[in-house]
This record gives C-alpha cells, structure tokens and sequence, in this order.
C-alpha cells in the first residue's frame, strides 16, 4: 500500500482548482454578463446576412390585357480574373458563346482585381450554356431583363429601359414609378458554409411588385397601321411617316405608328432619331389640314355663310408676297365648301380675312395649337402658334392654310377628333388604367374635355370633310358603303435655316362613318415622291380606315348631306 | 444503483425526446421550404408561359407564318363589309 500524500499537496491542488475554478466562473461572468450585448450583437452580424429582394416590374398590356412589354429572367455574366486559369482558352469560348469580340474578352479578363462584368442582360438560355461549361473565374448574377413579347411593335411608344430596368423612354419612361414597385429584403440566419439556418431567424420584407399599365393600344390594329405604313412609305419613296389611329370620343388611341421603328429587345444598333415617338414629339406645318379651323371659325362666329360666295383667282398679292393655289385656274365662284373641297389657298385667305386675327387666332388656341394634348408621354412636343396679337395680314393670310405655324400629327389628329364628337375636344390618352399584382383594375383619371365649336357647327364641318372626300381632293380615301369625311394637307417643309424648300409633307385626317363617327385616323407621310396628299396620304388612311371597319365592327351609317355647291346656288 | 439506472434512463429519453422534436421541426422546416421553393417555380413557369403565349400570338409572326404557308393579307378591294337589313342604317 503506498503511502498517502502530504497534505499540504492537497491543499495545493485544492487552492489551484478553485483558482482555476473561479477564473473560469469569473470569465463566463464576463462574456455572459458584462459583454453579453455586445458579444450577441457580434454574433448576429457574423450569422445575419441582408439580401435585397427586387420588385418585380409591372407589366404593359393592350386594351385587351395581353401583354406588351414583361419582365424575365436574365443574367450579368462576370468574371473573377484572378481565378481565371486559361485567359486566351476562356476568352475565345466566351466570345463565340456571348457573340463578342475575342480581343475584348481577353482585355476583360486581363485586368485587375476580382471582378469586371463580361456581358449584362444575357438571355437566360445562352447564360445556361455557358454556365454548363463550368469555366474557371466566370460568374453570373440572377437579374430581370425586360422583353418586348410582340417584336417591333409600338416601340416608340413602349419605350425602353436601361440596363438596370430603369424606363428611360416611352411609356417605360413616362410610368417608371408605377412600373418599378418597391424592393424588399430577406435577413436571414447563415451557417458557417453559408447556407441558411433551418431554426434560424429569418425576417421577410416582401417585395411590392410594380403596376401594370393598361394601354389603350388595339395590337392588331398596331400591327396593321405599321406595315401599312411602312408599304405606303416604300411605295412612296418617302423618309418615314406617321399613323394615329384613335376613338373620337373617349380619346383612346388604338393604334400609334412611326416609321422608321426598331425592336425593343435589341436596341444596340438603335438611333435616337429611330426612339422618337414622332406623332407626340415633333410638329410640322399642317398645311391644307388646317383649312377646317380656318372654317369652323368662320361658320362658329357668323363671319361666313355656308352659301356665301367668294371670287378666287388663283393668285393673290398679299403684302409684298404673292400666294398661289395648287394649280393655276381662272376666277372661279365658290363657296366655303367649295373651298375646303378644292383645298383652295386663296379661297382660306379670303375666309380667314373675313373672319380676323382675334377669331381665327382665338379658334385655333381652342382646338389645342400652341400647347400639349396631355396625353401623357415624355417630350410632347407644344407646336408654335404666334399669339393673334403679333399677326399681320401675311401670317394670317398663311396661317389660314396652315403654314406659318407647327402642330404634331397627335394635335391634328385632335382637331378631327373634336369636329366628330360633335365639337367637344377631348383630351387623347394612351393608358386606359393600372392592374395591381392582386388583379385589381383601376380606371385612368377621366379625359378632360372642352366644349370648342357649338355641335351644329361641327355638323357643317363634318358635311364639308364628307364634300372633300366625295368630290373634292380626297377622293382616294372613299370606301364603298361608308362616307368618310376627311380632308388632305401638303405643306412645305423648312431647311435648317427656315427656308423653305421643294420638300413636302403629305397628310390626311379623317373620320368615318360621317354622320356617326367611331374612328379617326391621321397620315402623314414625310416627303414621299408623289407630293400630294390626296394622292400619298389618302390610300394610306383608305386601307387603314377599311381595317378598322372590320376591326372595331363599325356599321354603316346614313350620308350627311353636302353643303351647298356654287354653280348649284341660285 | 436503482436511481443511477432511472436517472440514467430519465436523461436519455429527456435527451431523445428533444432530438426527436428538432428532427422533426427541421424536417418541416425543409419540406416548408421546399414547397416554397416549388410555389417560386410553378409561379415563374406560370409567367414564362404568359410570356411565350404572347409571343406565340403577336401579330407579326402570325402573318411571318402565314405569308410562309402561302396566305396573304387581302387587297382593300377584296374586303367587302355586308350590311344586314334592319341592322344598321343606309349607306353613302
């Protein structure tokens, strides 16, 4: 039996224990007492991560809810040039896969530090590809991408976004608030190789995904205005041209077509002259178009009568110009429906100086010149309509005609739109209303609208458009079975300097059926060989005015009579 | 010795018990998050397939397909809008 210890080694080892002891107890005091707060906080932040959780963007859809403009996924595809093993390999399988340029892939690659985006917005398919190749040092993110479901359709009107999903034109643009919705985020507990905790804490803010925007867009009435548009423009040889297609009486616009267009979902090789929406943002001088305001102002304020005769020469001197009608004819009797029908110049000179500065300026300013639809697009263009005030006999004489001043296809189209709601304008729109993610609907604020000329008024415009297109200079847009009243405009157009210049625009503006309108369509088509607008234009608004027909279901209506002919007045 | 074995026993179905009910909340909390994950994907093939229906019908490649197999839009002339009587009013 071995010999039990001193005792004094006990107490020793007793003493080192419940040294030991306490230091133990003291320091789990410490960090679970003293710097419990902030160990936990520590703790959190190491275990915590943030991710944001983007708003998925709203749709844009016809009238018909199918949709125009929608969201996808997509990928930015980046590389980590330090873990790159195979730079030249890499740089020529990624160029052929991504369609870039090997020598760009190469300096991609070749730079410093840790990461340089390759390709943004890849479609998802070729981003799969190449991630199946499990190349060395090439990532990819998880982003949306915006995609346009019907091609180059209505793209000026759509509208763009940028590579971050930001509308920066069109409708994208004009309702990037509504569209965008709100980002959330999730926060949740992360293990040690980065994967989430099943017990853990995780905190969800769902996303708020953005409205969808309900446009007053017919597609296939979009689709028929552009090809027919881009026929006319070819057959033409014209540079581009325009088509508004709208409702009279909501102000809804079926259809709104430029030409030249582009394709939203590759806009690379896009240029700005291309992404304007021409309709909305550029004004011309109406030309011949403009000859009704000269009209409902004269009739609206009894400066003319229907049946009251002018003598027209085809040459007037006024001030130190002379003004010429389109062709040369000996003094001719006529009367205001004559004139409209005949597109005389001379004879809108003659109205206009019965009718005065104050009245004509003050009818035009109420048909809408000189300021925006508010239809609600970026860039809308004003036109220029000098104030009354400044105008001498010159201007009027030439205003009367509609040159001297600028207006855009969408304003013009308007002033029709007035004549057949019965004389009250009507503010055109091109969003009917927003759907939210839950599919609930909610209307656009109301159009506004303002009475302009007295409904009997429009009336006797409406028989005067009818005279032109049944017997005057659109002959072109008549279509069996339907009266159209309408009326054709040429205009020259102005060189940089503001000159003008052997260069025209034609255009026709119309309605159908005459006595119980449901469309109005507006053509222009810019510098085509055959100038004229009866001749350019017309066929254009025929086609167009035939589809809506079927389209729209629009029944045939009783014929307005024609105002009165000169050679048949007593 | 008799308490040594119940306590011992007592410990280690307490110990069982408490793992048997972290299994379990695991186990539901992955299928939970699974099922979530398969709502994620049956929303995002419900809107990959509004997509491509909306591609399919887009007007220009409606007529791509038909101009391809021989049809053609008809001429203006070659649109004739009948009238029933009694359904509309007269005409021009």
């Amino acid at each position: 039996m071995s010999p039990r210890p001193p005792a004094h080694r006990l107490v020793a080892m007793l003493a080192i224990m419940v040294v030991a002891f306490v230091g133990i107890v003291v320091r789990l005091a410490t960090l679970q007492v003293r710097d419990n707060n902030t160990l936990s906080a520590l703790g959190m932040n190491q275990r915590m991560r943030t991710i944001d959780l983007p708003a998925e963007r709203g749709q844009i859809l016809d009238r018909d809810g199918t949709a125009l403009a929608v969201t996808r996924e997509a990928r930015d595809i980046y590389a980590n040039p330090t873990l790159v093993t195979d730079p030249l390999g890499e740089a020529e399988t990624i160029a052929e896969v991504l369609e870039l340029k090997p020598k760009d892939v190469r300096t991609a690659l070749g730079t410093e530090g840790t990461f340089v985006y390759l390709k943004r917005q890849v479609d998802l398919d070729v981003a799969l590809d190449l991630e199946a190749l499990q190349l060395p040092g090439i990532g990819f993110l998880e982003v949306p991408q915006r995609y346009y479901p019907a091609g180059a359709l209505a793209p000026q009107v759509l509208g763009i976004v940028d590579v971050d999903g930001v509308g920066i034109a069109g409708l994208e643009n004009q309702y990037q608030s509504q569209l965008a919705g709100s980002p959330g985020e999730r926060t949740a507990e992360l293990s040690a190789d980065g994967l989430p905790i099943s017990t853990g804490t995780q905190t969800i803010q769902e996303p708020v995904p953005g409205t969808s925007v309900v446009t007053t867009l017919d597609r296939q009435m979009q689709y028929m205005a552009e090809t027919a548009l881009q026929r006319a423009v070819e057959r033409n040889g014209a540079l581009g041209g325009t088509v508004i297609v709208m409702d009279p009486h909501t102000g809804d616009i079926y259809a709104m077509a430029t030409y030249p267009g582009f394709d939203p979902n590759d806009t690379s090789d896009v240029t700005q002259d291309e992404m304007r929406n021409r309709t909305v943002t550029d004004s011309f001088e109406p030309g011949s178009v403009n000859k009704i305001i000269t009209a409902a102002a004269a009739l609206e304020t009894g400066a003319v009568s229907l049946d009251q005769r002018f003598q027209v020469p085809s040459q007037l001197q006024v001030g130190p110009f002379t003004i010429e009608d389109s062709h040369v004819h000996p003094i001719e009797t006529m009367t205001i429906g004559d004139i409209i029908a005949e597109s005389s110049n001379i004879g809108s000179v003659l109205v206009a100086d019965e009718v005065g500065n104050d009245h004509l300026g003050d009818y035009m300013e109420r048909f809408g010149y000189g300021r925006e639809t508010g239809v609600g697009f970026p860039g809308e263009a004003e036109g220029v309509l000098l104030p009354s005030s400044q105008w001498d006999e010159v201007i009027r004489a030439t205003v009367s005609y509609g040159q001297g001043i600028s207006v855009t296809p969408l304003q013009m189209a308007r002033v029709y739109a007035t004549i057949a709601n019965g004389g009250t304008r009507v503010q055109p729109r091109l969003v009917r209303g927003f759907e939210g993610a839950d599919g609930t609907f909610r209307n656009a604020p109301a159009p506004r609208t303002r009475q302009v000329v007295r409904p009997d008024t429009a009336d006797l415009l409406t028989r005067m458009l009818a005279y032109v297109v049944e017997d005057g200079t659109g002959a072109e847009a008549q279509i069996p079975g339907y009266q159209v009243a309408g009326k054709t405009g040429t205009s020259r157009k102005l060189d940089e300097y503001g000159h003008y210049v052997q260069r025209y625009m034609a255009s026709f503006v119309g309605f159908l059926p005459a006595s119980d309108p449901e469309v109005v369509i507006a053509v222009s088509i810019d510098e085509p060989r055959t100038v004229y607008g009866g001749l350019a234009a017309a066929p254009l608004f025929q086609e167009l005015a035939r589809y809506a027909i079927q389209r729209l279901s629009i029944p045939a209506a009783p014929a307005v009579a024609l105002p009165p002919h000169a050679q048949e007045l007593p | 010795m008799a308490f040594w074995i119940f306590t011992a026993l007592l410990m280690t179905t307490l110990v069982m018990t408490v793992v048997a009910l972290n299994a379990l909340v695991v186990n539901a909390t992955y299928r939970l998050q699974t099922a979530q994950e398969q709502q994620r994907a049956l929303i995002g093939d419900g809107a990959a397939l509004r997509i491509e229906v909306a591609r399919l019908s887009s007007p220009s490649r409606i007529a791509l397909w038909a101009a391809d197999n021989g049809m053609r839009m008809p001429a203006s002339d070659e649109v004739i809008p009948l009238r029933v009587a009694g359904a509309g009013g007269g005409s021009a």
